[in-house]
């Protein structure tokens, strides 16, 4: 008896002497739940506390992140073209900076400005059974070095946002209608009818207008030319047309390069509708307020990029992931839960329809028909999402070094020529002139 | 009593006495330890220690609200004096009056303009999310809802950073946002509408005190549009001749609140709220709330029933959720009260308690393992050899005894000098009562002999005086019947006959002349009764006489001539 009691209590004194302690050889994970370890995020997924993307890793952090010792915690929320400046000031350690997180949304493209050889591949945490659940066109624009450094999360790409109470006033006032939008022809006459109709207001606002140039040559010819500079092939007379046709429409004012965001001129009822980013969704009012104070539903209306018409239809493919600074195995399976996590398909597609998103694994895709949307504005933006997925092929965008300074340089100046270009247009000049005054403002950006 | 007879001290074994001096001892080390916890307040109950820390933090948490609001408030007043002489200055200078704005677009975007720089500044060096001015003008009064439409600026801090390229206009005129590079928020309307706050008619009811008592905090509400709750401080903008110009202040959203009062703590998951209570109910929506500055804490979605734990901690808990934690009441301006709350997850407060109790009954166990450890060592070292050396001591093996004690060896050396010189006193006093004995035995037997002899010259004595008697009687009549029986030749023949006596008859005849008896002959002569009666017949027959008593008629007859003839 007393050799048993001796037993078990040394039995328990072993227990309380190694109640603190790990054993490594026990488990595989490095994760321990009673010690959880922290990840501070920085994304671009809405700033209110109850944003979709902060009410997940709210949900994360309850279930799987408490399981297996993993917190998440959002640091920094800002948009995708401040997130890069905001790393780059916080790795190079710039007063006031903030401290560098353990994962951030990133483009592709800005990756290698971080240092491919500080990031996380998530390559070698997912299984290939894992990997291959998710569109694979999704994966391969995560790509640097070899390594998946930048993970889909969620994927935009970009849709037509109409101001469907304006519109349904024009359309009983023109006889346009939205099947008039389906392609660039119609496209532009209606944006000219609708000039006309409003008095001279642009039709349309573009945010990336020289993507779409892009996209027609694309499906014109079915190549693109960029210069060793990384411009576009100014002698590429495909280029050069497709280029027109746009710049012919900024000239006569039918259109416009968007003052950032196509969606606050919606709003505003500068414009009726703006071609930008299918994430914009979140960012269109319910309410468009014009300069006197009246005001009127939105009634959003998205449709999908119209067509150029040729062999195949191309769609830009865009869209952060989530990366990921290499520093300890421990935080890098943490980041490779929470982003399994983040990602597994039912999930997804919550978080995507919510955000404007297109979802990153076959099987969210193909649930989204079976999804019931909450807002008429969605429900339209994932039918035009549909059609675009089904119907066009998408492409990802260019990512040379300095080639979205070029982009902003344009666009800048197309914003400060066109007011000019079209009241010189009003008096009388020759279109053909303003448009090749434009072309050779897009030449001089090489 | 058997039972008090174990408790009787006096009889417990060593082993015993140890056992309880041990637990004894180990009783009062674990007094003193709490004594000494005690003292330095470390013996407090989970609820205790939840209660001081969660108290702590309430402190921490009440002087950053406090000092937060009260540097916004005034702050709203400079604010509202600053504008104030913005818009007379620019009234000025157009010659315009205030009443003039109304439905003059191109004087209200004009002031706008004029307003936007300044109230940017304002927003970015305040600890605020959100900075507003509205004017008592709009730009279309012919609207319906013109009455409740007011012109003005509301700018936004939209992300985390503070900077002016993260400045949203939430409410104002649009072009004149973009001409400083500042873009509409996403819910962005022209104008702000009077039922935004959600008691303006309070604030418009204030309006007649000095602004640095005219201002107000408003409770929580949901920003029109959005799904972010704010709190916003207003005060109101007079001008000279004392005319309602608007309200200006500034706006503290959910995620700055959260952002700007992280909470430096150990308490994972801590969530400190500023909310309201109605009926002993938390009211969750719209509550601002932050928390761990290196942890996550949850947002609280549901309403919460407050339910009284103990006279310090409070539960905060709704149908599938559950919080401890503490509130207090707090006024952030004259007008309003806010219940702030710290609190933390109950199971988190669970598992502090389980880890509590583990932890106490681990330490008792530990403590208990190494009394009894202690016991068995301090028996194994010190008791057992001391009782095994008892135990040989008490057996005839003490020569053996190698107990490692000096004391118990000292104490065998002791006892056997003890030994030997007992043994040798002892050997002395056997020898003594043995020479004793001896001589006892001796006196006894000498005694005996004596007392015998006496006995036996008692016995002879009277024998003697008995013979004489029955002699002298028997002389007398003898001496009587001698004259007339005895006859002469008869006598004459015994007389001869004498002479032929063997010894052995001679002695005989000389033991019935001594007046023995037939068995004291027997006893005398040691020889058998027949041989007796042989020789009697012999005597008798060699005699002359018929009996032993003629025999001794004419023996006396003899005796008595030799008498007289010695005579």
């Amino acid at each position: 008896m007393k050799k048993l009691i001796s037993l078990l209590l040394l039995t328990a004194f072993t227990l309380l002497t190694l109640s603190g302690c790990q054993n490594p050889g026990s488990r595989k994970t490095l994760l321990d739940p009673a010690n959880p370890i922290t990840l501070t995020i920085w994304h671009v997924y809405g700033e209110q506390a109850d944003a979709p993307m902060n009410l997940l890793i709210d949900e994360f952090n309850d279930t799987v992140g408490k399981d297996k010792g993993i917190q998440i915690r959002v640091t920094n929320v800002t948009g995708t073209s401040k997130i890069l400046a905001q790393l780059l000031e916080a790795q190079a350690g710039n007063p006031g900076a903030a401290e560098l997180p353990d994962l951030f949304s990133c483009h592709t493209q800005n990756a290698p400005a971080l240092g491919a050889e500080k990031l996380l591949d998530f390559g070698k945490w997912f299984s290939e059974d894992e990997l291959a659940g998710y569109v694979p066109e999704f994966l391969d624009s995560g790509m640097l070095d070899g390594k998946l450094a930048v993970f889909p999360v969620s994927k935009s790409t970009y849709a037509l946002f109409i101001n469907g109470s304006q519109f349904d006033r024009f359309a009983a006032d023109t006889g346009v209608t939205y099947e008039n939008l389906s392609d660039w022809n119609s496209f532009f006459a209606a944006a000219e009818k609708y000039y006309e109709w409003s008095g001279g207001k642009p039709f349309c606002a573009f945010d990336y207008l020289i993507r779409h140039m892009e996209l027609d040559v694309l499906s014109k010819t079915g190549k693109l030319e960029y210069t060793e500079n990384g411009w576009y092939d100014t002698e590429d007379t495909a280029i050069k047309d497709s280029f027109g046709m746009f710049a012919e429409a900024l000239a006569k004012g039918h259109v416009a390069v968007s003052d950032l965001y196509a969606n606050t001129q919606v709003m505003t009822g500068d414009v009726l509708c703006g071609i930008g980013s299918s994430a914009a969704v979140g960012y269109y009012n319910d309410t468009v307020t014009y300069p006197d104070n009246t005001s009127e539903p939105m009634k959003l209306q998205v449709l999908p990029l119209p067509r150029s018409g040729g062999e195949n239809e191309y769609m830009p493919q865009t869209g952060v992931g989530i990366s990921a600074f290499k520093t300890t195995d421990q935080k890098a399976e943490a980041a490779y839960e929470f982003v399994k996590w983040f990602t597994e398909s039912e999930r997804n597609l919550d978080f995507v329809v919510q955000t404007g998103y297109m979802p990153v694994t076959d099987g969210a895709f193909e649930a989204i028909s079976n999804y019931t949307f909450a807002d008429d504005g969605y429900a339209n933006l994932y039918a035009a999402i549909k059609t675009m997925y089904e119907d066009y092929i998408p492409v990802v965008r260019p990512d040379f070094d300095g080639f979205y300074d070029k982009t902003n340089a344009l666009y800048d100046g197309l914003r400060k020529m066109q007011p000019s270009l079209t009241e010189r247009y009003e008096k009388g000049e020759a279109i053909g002139e303003l448009t090749e005054e434009i072309w050779d403002f897009f030449c001089g950006i090489d | 009593m058997r039972k008090l007879t174990a408790l009787r001290y006096s009889e417990w074994s060593l082993k015993r006495k140890l056992f309880v001096y041990m637990l004894l001892l180990a009783a009062l080390l674990l007094l003193i330890l709490f004594i000494g916890l005690a003292a330095i307040g470390r013996t407090s109950s989970t609820s205790d220690t939840v209660y001081d820390s969660l108290e702590l933090q309430m402190e921490v948490f009440e002087k950053d609200i406090l000092t937060h609001f009260d540097h916004l408030a005034a702050s709203a007043v400079t604010l509202s004096t600053d504008m104030t002489h913005l818009i007379a200055d620019s009234l000025q200078g157009c010659d315009i009056s205030f009443s003039d704005l109304n439905d003059n677009c191109e004087a209200i975007a004009d002031l706008q303009g004029t307003m936007l720089e300044p109230l940017m500044r304002k927003l970015l060096q305040t600890d605020c999310s959100g900075a507003f001015v509205m004017l008592d003008a709009t730009v279309n009064s012919t609207l319906s809802e013109a009455a409740g439409s007011k012109t003005g600026l509301y700018l936004q801090i939209s992300g985390y950073e503070r900077n002016p390229a993260d400045i949203v206009m939430y409410r104002g005129i649009a072009a004149v946002a973009k001409s400083h590079e500042i873009m509409p928020h996403r819910k962005w309307r022209l104008e702000f509408q009077t039922d935004l706050f959600p008691d303006y008619a309070e604030i418009i009811s204030s309006i007649s005190m000095p602004p640095k008592h005219a201002y107000r905090i408003t409770e929580p509400f949901k920003l029109p549009g959005t799904s972010e709750y704010v709190l916003i401080v207003t005060v109101p903008m007079l001008g000279n001749d004392g005319t309602f110009w608007g309200i200006c202040g500034y706006e503290v959203s959910a995620s700055y609140f959260m952002m700007h009062h992280e909470q430096p703590t150990k308490l994972q998951h801590l969530n400190c709220l500023l909310a309201t209570t109605h009926e002993n109910i938390l009211i969750t929506a719209g509550a601002l709330s932050c928390g761990s500055r290196d942890a996550y804490f949850h947002t609280l979605t549901e309403d919460y029933a407050i339910l009284k734990k103990d006279e310090n901690l409070s539960v905060f808990e709704d149908e599938s959720f559950s919080y401890l934690g503490i509130s207090r009441s707090i006024a952030l301006s004259s007008t309003d009260e806010h219940l702030l709350v710290v609190m933390i997850p109950k199971t988190d407060y669970d598992r502090m308690l389980s880890k509590s109790v583990i932890q106490t009954v681990m330490f008792l166990l530990l403590l208990l393992f190494f009394t009894v450890s202690f016991c068995r060592y301090f028996s194994k070292r010190f008791l057992t050899p001391l009782l095994t050396a008892l135990e040989q001591i008490k057996s005839d093996k003490r020569s053996e005894t190698a107990s490692g004690i000096p004391e118990i060896l000292d104490l065998v050396e002791y006892l056997d000098q003890q030994e030997k010189v007992r043994g040798e006193m002892l050997t002395e006093l056997e020898q003594k009562n043995l020479a004793s004995e001896n001589e006892k035995l001796r006196l006894k037997a000498e005694y005996d002999r004596a007392l015998c002899d006496f006995r036996r010259v008692e016995a002879e004595y009277t024998s003697a005086k008995d013979e004489l008697l029955r002699a002298q009687t028997e002389m007398e009549r003898l001496a009587y019947s001698r004259k007339t029986e005895i006859d002469p030749a008869d006598y004459q023949y015994f007389l001869a006959g004498l002479q032929t006596l063997t010894e052995s008859e001679r002695n005989l005849f000389e033991h019935y002349l001594a007046g023995k008896s037939v068995k004291e002959i027997l006893a005398l002569t040691s020889i058998k009764e027949s041989t007796l009666k042989y020789h009697n017949h012999n005597l008798l027959g060699k005699l002359g006489v018929s009996s032993r008593k003629q025999m001794l008629r004419y023996a006396e007859v003899m005796r008595h001539q030799k008498e007289e003839s010695a005579k």
